[in-house]
């Protein structure tokens, strides 16, 4: 018997078993290695994608404006070409125009030359009516009444008011007071208040510097008076304007700069509608700005009325002519796609507000709204712009009004922060079960919501990873196999075989232990880190809210401003009354 | 302002840059309602229809309730600006209500928390009864909603 147990020796087996466990848990582990590197390395080229792909769509987005620049910047250039082309010997004639009436001044060049000149020009342009004009002036100057009437009546007939406009301005500037007041009531008569031409802005213009003597002023004020009247009974001309204005408002507005937002833009479904709110708000100081210049702007009555008369006069000469405005409004069109950098649909809305002053006809009351807004365009003084304004003052209340309850009715004050599956690489990595706050809930419960969410996403990954009682199964039945075909054989090396068995499975058992508790004590480490990762970015997008929130609250403070600077607009005239 | 804006002309990155938000429907819903009512609502409200309103929102007891609502419905009358649905107001009896209507009929105060469904005729106005600019909002038949501010100023 001692034989036989001397011959058994399990050293050589135990030896051997523990390489075998030792060289598994080393290639298990490097495995393990490898694997949380490629999981690192996936990780780190979705987030390279993701801005790459940003950067891309930035690209796109950029070359698409460059490219609407580029091609608005030809066509300006082309468009301007064709109107030289075809309305070129127009400038001819202005140009003409504007010297014959110097050359009066003067009086150093002879009537024979200034004949000529005209005469010419009249042959060269056959529907323009400021030739003819031309040649009128041309015989009045030698008194040749036959010729000075037969041309009057001709350039009468190719544009009545312009003519009448054009002798009333001369005549004025003639010191002929009396006749420049008749040619006035002409032109004045000849305009229909629901279709003004865009001549009438130089009226507008003439009539608040008193270019015309007393008489002349009085007759414009009361034609105005009447007409203004008349036309504000209509509700739908009345809504127009204050739609107008609301548009002239939506064009103060700033673009919000999302640098410093980006994890709440990142959670909030919401923040565009902020966004849109503090931009809205942002055209009241703008509005502010921009119509204190016009009411703080010097605007005595210049000392020599006759030169703002010359300047008026040079308007009306040099000034397109209808025939030449959808080439004209192609330019403005151009032109805006290239001041606001090729977003074509902020330049469409600016060259629409701009081409509504180059439309052929308005009504009194809307012109006098366009010079109120946008004076350059029609070629109206700020001193106009003024007048206007104090004249459009309900239109421009209502509009603040309106434009401000629109943009206070969509006014969001709290946010839904939605941390989604997404919201973090480790919510990626583990899969994230999700969940939303709003900023208006206590930060401390916030954070206790998103520690309950990380658990529960948690849950099943550390109890995966946890070491099991029911593991001891199959390396048992293993040894127990092996200790009982043993026993068959020989009674002693199955008891001994019981003994070494058992110790190895128990080995074994605990090395698995070691290993389990290490996965779990990784596992619970990436939830806190994770959890950290959250609540940083939960608390970050309740400090922007915040701070969001305050700039929107102190643009919108500045609404009572507005409404002051508009109350006590220094020419308007109309004041509040009540209903009841 | 910290230089979080960009002026208007500058290269505008968001993509709603370039429109300006749609007019809410109860602003601009005017066609029902007449001219005159129209011209007449956009005068201001006088002092005592500004305190009645005021004295009812506060009211708790039915009997003055009834009170001054029927006041305020014969004022409203008077001033020809047409059918008053009721007016909207932001509520101060604190959580969980938000906001209430006031009808000068039947049942006149009716509170509301925030998940509550508030009539269709009111419900565009509740984020605006949330602006501390206002006092409250009348509701009009046509649909047309007006801000009415401390003053009695109509915002429209």
């Amino acid at each position: 018997m001692a034989d036989v147990r001397a011959s058994v020796d399990f050293g050589p087996v135990m030896r051997a078993l523990e390489t075998v466990q030792s060289n598994l848990g080393g290639q298990i582990d490097s495995l393990g290695m490898e694997v949380g590197q490629a999981r690192q390395d996936i990780k780190n080229t979705g987030s390279e994608l993701q801005a790459l792909r940003k950067e891309f769509l930035d690209y796109v987005e950029q070359a698409t404006r460059t490219a609407n620049v580029q091609r608005s910047e030809t066509k300006v250039g082309s468009v301007k070409a064709q109107l030289d082309r075809e309305f070129g010997h127009y400038s001819v004639v202005r140009r003409s125009s504007v010297g014959m009436l110097q050359a009066f001044d003067v009086g150093n060049v002879s009537n024979n030359a200034v004949q000529a000149i005209s005469e010419e020009l009249m042959i060269q342009s056959p529907r323009y009516w400021l030739a003819p004009g031309l040649v009128a002036l041309a015989a009045w100057s030698r008194d040749d009444e036959g010729m000075a009437k037969k041309s009057i009546e001709e350039a009468f007939r190719r544009d009545r008011s312009k003519t009448s406009l054009f002798f009333a301005l001369v005549l004025r500037r003639q010191g002929r007071n009396p006749a420049a007041v008749r040619w006035l009531r002409h032109y004045l008569a000849s305009l229909d208040p629901h279709a003004l031409t865009r001549e009438f802005a130089v009226i507008l213009e003439a009539s608040s510097y008193g270019a015309f003597g007393p008489a002349g002023q009085a007759l414009v004020a009361e034609k105005m008076a009447t007409w203004v009247r008349e036309l504000r009974n209509n509700q739908e001309i009345v809504e127009s304007q204050v739609k107008n204005w609301i548009k002239e408002i939506g064009t103060r507005r700033d673009v919000v700069v999302q640098d410093g937002y980006e994890v709440l833009a990142q959670l909030a479904p919401g923040w565009s509608e902020m966004v849109q709110q503090m931009e809205s708000a942002s055209a009241l100081p703008n509005l502010i700005e921009v119509y204190q210049a016009v009411r703080d702007h010097d605007s005595s009555i210049p000392s020599t009325l006759e030169e703002q008369l010359d300047q008026i006069l040079d308007a009306l000469v040099t000034d397109y002519d209808e025939e030449e405005l959808p080439l004209r409004r192609e330019v403005v069109y151009h032109e805006a796609v290239i001041e606001e950098n090729g977003d074509l649909g902020r330049a469409q809305e600016r060259a629409d507000l701009l081409t509504k002053a180059l439309e052929q006809t308005s009504d009194v009351v809307s012109l006098q709204t366009m010079a109120a807004i946008n004076p350059e365009a029609l070629g109206v003084s700020i001193q106009t712009q003024r007048v206007a304004i104090g004249v459009g003052q309900s239109d421009f209340r209502s509009a603040v009004h309106r434009f401000v309850a629109n943009y206070r009715a969509h006014s969001v004050n709290h946010l839904d922060l939605n941390f989604d599956q997404n919201h973090s690489n480790y919510a990626q990595t583990y899969k994230f079960t999700g969940v939303t706050l709003n900023t208006a809930t206590a930060e401390a419960s916030g954070i206790e919501q998103l520690e309950q969410t990380w658990r529960t996403t948690m849950e099943s990954y550390i109890d995966a990873a946890s070491f099991k009682n029911k593991w001891y199964i199959k390396p048992g039945l293993i040894a127990g196999a092996i200790c009982l075909v043993l026993l068959i054989i020989s009674v002693v090396v199955g008891i001994v075989a019981l003994v070494v068995g058992g110790g190895a499975v128990w080995f074994l058992g605990e090395q698995e232990k070691k290993k389990c508790g290490k996965k779990v004590a990784d596992a619970e480490q990436a939830r806190d880190n994770a959890l950290a990762l959250s609540v940083q970015m939960y608390r970050d997008a309740l400090a922007q809210r915040t701070d969001a929130f305050l700039i929107y609250e102190e643009l919108d403070d500045h609404e009572a401003e507005v409404l002051r600077m508009i109350d006590t607009w220094p020419t308007a005239v109309s004041s509040s009354e009540e209903v009841a | 302002m910290s230089g979080i804006f960009r002026n208007g002309r500058g290269l505008g990155s968001a993509d709603h840059g370039g429109q300006l938000m749609p007019p809410s429907a109860g602003l601009q819903s005017m066609t029902v309602a007449d001219n005159y009512a129209l011209s007449q609502r956009k005068k201001a409200r006088n002092a005592e229809v500004v305190d009645t309103v005021l004295r009812l929102d506060s009211a708790v007891d039915q009997s003055v309730q009834k009170e001054l609502a029927d006041w305020l419905r014969d004022r409203y009358s008077e001033m020809g600006v047409g059918e008053l649905l009721g007016l909207f107001s932001k509520c101060y009896l604190g959580a969980p209500y938000v906001d209430h209507q006031i009808v000068l009929t039947g049942d006149i105060i009716q509170h509301f928390k925030p998940e509550d469904v508030v009539p269709v005729a009111f419900a565009a106005n509740r984020r605006l009864v949330q602006s501390a600019a206002y006092l409250y909002i009348e509701v009009y038949a046509d649909g047309q909603s007006i801000p009415i501010r401390a003053d009695g100023t109509p915002a429209i």
